[in-house]
């Protein structure tokens, strides 16, 4: 022990004779470690905002979508084509199952929807009255509508409120004004509470307009749905009303021509293609650790040459080839070590500021990704020149000039 | 007396840059030569640094560059003046919506195709179902994506038979079950595409002739067919696979390229007729490759840009260097500046030496990129423009200059009696 505290002493005291290279060579670390942890800080981050977000579209959901949307494994994004539509009849086969407690049809079309003269794009979300409690969609102002607006098929609508602000400039004003879509006006009841994101996969409610399905069929003229959205009363009925979906539908149609698909299975496909390209990104910056390595290696040798008499005469009054290899492995060990852990506080502080305007995350797992590598950077690079020295005999780097 | 006046300017200019004439700067580069000579471990070192930043750089470009020549070359190869009639608002203000994209439902018929067809600019027109079908070969079975429509999807998306024949109007009209595969299937299904012509293949249980061989062009995707992995069938015999007998998307193309423009209103106004303005969105081959375009440069970009820390931490690590070798050499800037060299000689001595350096490190850069984009192009068609070799030296010689300035300043800084003493 009192020899590593005498190692750690030589060290810091050769650092500070050195001080500019020891900055500048802890410097290249810092900067390769810190854009490590910054991408493994936003890829973590995406991840819990993408979790979170099909996380309070509720639990226990199945979707009943068109197409094989699952092709050898991966999700087939906008590849769902060709498949059927469904109708009313399979809607209300659907609702008659046991072991489900809402059950939404949708009919989603983009469309262009005015509002006071002004115009924007926006999907129109036709279905029930159970896609708000199903999907914890909860009123900022006004109500929803009622079953019995869809059988009267009265003209209502339930603005998200990006839609809703786009339109009326602040998603308040839009309550009791009327919208008008595809020649059709409509009386806005309701405005939601903004669920936040969308577009990372999830559906992004924010920006629906909501109206009665039976309404819409002016416009879905072929009265189908483009997808079914399912709660489950509980988990544990979840895999069993799966299959009997399926049953069901298989009556009907045929076996590519559809998909009941857990959320859980949409949410991780998507977490999946993040990962990927966040390991892609690690990996390009990872380049810069190796680069900031071989500044540390060629600083090491550096600092072998200039010591050549300190050597010799260490050797000469004692030192083992081992106590010299460990003393520059050390020095090189803790000069990376150094620039890990400085890094690591610098993309603390940055994901601070960051986290306010973009979901960033470190845990346990970057800081321990930053620091071994680090470790292992002065190592391997620092391993070459510590031979170097210790190899030396004492009499030659004595007498070396 | 101008010529003169010149000469007197570049000569003033050279003087101020401390370069008096050639031999000078072939004494620099001799000079700095033999110093990395002298340090052959520290010289390999430090341009291995920047070499390894270079390289990455150069080579992610290269693949960037060879990836969207793909695509490129699948968007030319339909030729430019292809149009894409697509259900619903897929495309609005330029950008590709995603929701509605995800959501396409067949909704064209006949009808339209007629209706569109009646357009005098029109050459030819084919209509598209999509369908994911199940494929029984000898060797597997498999799923593909299928593509049924007339015998002008051919001459629409510039697809060539390989062996054997396309669908005919004859094929069509008397309904015969027959089948052209892409290069794809018919190597997955029958283990070699001359293996698989004349074969009969199971569709969902139905019995289908494969009468030709698509030769392989590679690409597909963002609304246009595949002609590789897909299968395409004729749309009366496969009417039962579609039995709306709908169509998912309608290519049209016109006689002359310049029409392009009118053709398209054109068709606007034809399926206004029928449709509401939000239903269907009527494209160019151009707008789809522009936004594929515009999303792929953001992306690669943010690569690059991430890659070029490593060349951030190569600078750093050629300033660290050079300020131990400005230490080093105290005693010889001190008998240099001791024998006449201004400061200014000094700072260019030094200054040359990290550029040297580093444009070392560039150039092998490039050399070992070079290298490795001769490997992967049997594989992938990714290659080195002119503008990454150009910027690729530029960038060499902007970090040798700016990680050496400090360094060569301090050694320009130094008084020749301080510098002499200095032990």
């Amino acid at each position: 022990m009192r020899a590593f505290t005498y190692l750690l002493k030589q060290c810091i005291e050769d650092f500070r004779r050195n001080l500019l290279r020891t900055f500048l060579t802890s410097l290249g670390i810092l900067i390769g470690v810190s854009s490590i942890i910054l991408l493994i800080a936003v890829g973590l981050g995406l991840k819990e905002f993408i979790n979170n977000q099909f996380e309070s579209l509720g639990s226990n959901i199945l979707i009943v979508l068109p197409g094989s949307i699952f092709q050898e494994g991966g999700l087939q994004a906008g590849q769902n084509i060709g498949g059927v539509q469904f109708d009313e009849e399979d809607y209300r086969r659907l609702k008659k199952m046991e072991g489900i407690e809402y059950i939404a049809p949708a009919f989603i079309k983009t469309v262009t929807i005015t509002g006071e003269g002004v115009s924007e794009t926006g999907d129109l979300y036709a279905t029930t009255e159970e896609i708000f409690p199903m999907r914890n969609l909860t009123l900022l102002t006004g109500g929803y509508f009622t079953a019995g607006d869809i059988t009267k098929r009265s003209k209502k609508a339930i603005l998200g409120p990006k839609i809703a602000e786009k339109l009326f400039g602040k998603s308040e004003y839009a309550l009791h004004k009327s919208v008008k879509i595809e020649n059709l006006n409509f009386k806005v009841i309701g405005i939601l509470e903004s669920k936040g994101g969308g577009g990372l996969g999830g559906p992004d409610f924010d920006s629906f307009v909501y109206v009665p399905y039976k309404t819409a069929w002016s416009i879905n003229k072929a009265k189908d749905f483009y997808a079914i959205t399912v709660k489950a009363t509980d988990i544990k009925f979840l895999p069993q009303l799966k299959q009997n979906i399926k049953d069901v539908l298989l009556k009907k149609y045929e076996e590519n021509d559809f998909s009941v698909a857990e959320q859980e299975e949409i949410q991780s496909a998507v977490s999946v293609i993040f990962s990927v390209i966040n390991l892609v990104l690690i990996a390009i910056a990872g380049i810069s650790l190796i680069v900031g390595g071989i500044g540390i290696m060629n600083i090491m040798y550096v600092s072998v040459f200039e010591r050549f008499h300190e050597i010799g005469i260490r050797r000469a009054v004692g030192a083992t080839k081992k106590n010299i290899l460990s003393q520059f492995l050390l020095e090189s060990v803790i000069l990376s070590l150094t620039g890990g852990i400085l890094g690591l506080l610098l993309s603390f502080l940055i994901t601070l500021i960051v986290s306010r305007y973009f979901p960033v995350k470190i845990n346990i797992i970057a800081i321990s990704v930053s620091l071994i590598s680090s470790a292992a950077i002065g190592i391997i690079f620092g391993v070459i020149p510590a031979k170097t020295a210790s190899n030396l005999s004492p009499v030659e780097a004595i007498r070396y000039e | 007396m101008l010529y003169r006046q010149k000469q007197l300017q570049i000569c003033h200019l050279l003087k101020l840059l401390g370069m008096n004439n050639i031999k000078n700067i072939a004494n620099l580069i001799s000079l700095a030569l033999t110093d990395l000579k002298r340090n052959k471990i520290r010289a390999f070192l430090t341009t291995l640094g920047l070499l390894i930043g270079i390289s990455s750089v150069v080579l992610l470009t290269s693949l960037g560059l060879g990836l969207k020549k793909i695509i490129e070359d699948q968007f030319k190869s339909l030729g430019s003046n292809l149009i894409i009639v697509m259900p619903g608002k897929t495309f609005s203000e330029g950008k590709y919506r995603m929701s509605s994209a995800a959501q396409m439902v067949p909704v064209f018929d006949n009808k339209d195709v007629i209706a569109i067809k009646k357009i005098d600019l029109t050459e030819t027109i084919a209509p598209s179902f999509v369908k994911f079908l199940e494929y029984k070969g000898e060797r597997d079975t498999k799923i593909y994506e299928t593509v049924i429509s007339t015998g002008d999807i051919f001459a629409v998306l510039n697809g060539e038979a390989e062996s054997g024949r396309l669908f005919t109007q004859s094929d069509i009209s008397k309904r015969s079950k027959v089948a052209v595969l892409g290069a794809g299937p018919a190597e997955k299904l029958y283990g070699s595409p001359q293996n698989a012509l004349n074969k009969k293949v199971k569709i969902n249980s139905q019995s289908y002739k494969i009468v030709g061989i698509l030769k392989s062009k590679g690409g597909g995707g963002f609304g246009i067919p595949s002609i590789d992995d897909h299968v395409y069938l004729p749309n009366n015999s496969a009417s039962v696979f579609n039995p709306d007998k709908k169509f998912l998307a309608i290519y049209a193309k016109p006689k002359k390229q310049e029409e392009l423009g009118l053709y398209k209103n054109l068709i606007n106004e034809t399926l206004l007729k029928r449709y509401h303005q939000d239903d269907f969105t009527v494209l160019d081959q151009k707008e789809l490759f522009d936004t594929f375009s515009s999303v792929f440069t953001v992306v690669n970009g943010v690569i690059l840009a991430i890659a070029a820390i490593s060349l951030i931490v190569g600078g750093i690590g050629i300033m660290n260097i050079m300020f131990v070798s400005v230490v080093q050499r105290i005693k010889e800037i001190g008998i240099r500046r001791a024998y006449g060299a201004r400061e200014k000689d000094i700072l260019i001595l030094f200054l040359s030496e990290t550029i040297i350096l580093s444009l070392i490190g560039g150039f092998l850069g490039l050399f070992i990129s070079y290298t490795a984009v001769l490997f992967i192009r049997p594989f992938f068609p990714a290659y080195i423009d002119l503008n990454s070799v150009i910027l690729a030296l530029t960038v060499s010689i902007g970090i040798g200059f700016l990680s050496g300035i400090l360094p060569a300043m301090k050694a320009a800084k130094l008084t020749p009696v301080e510098a002499i003493r200095k032990e």
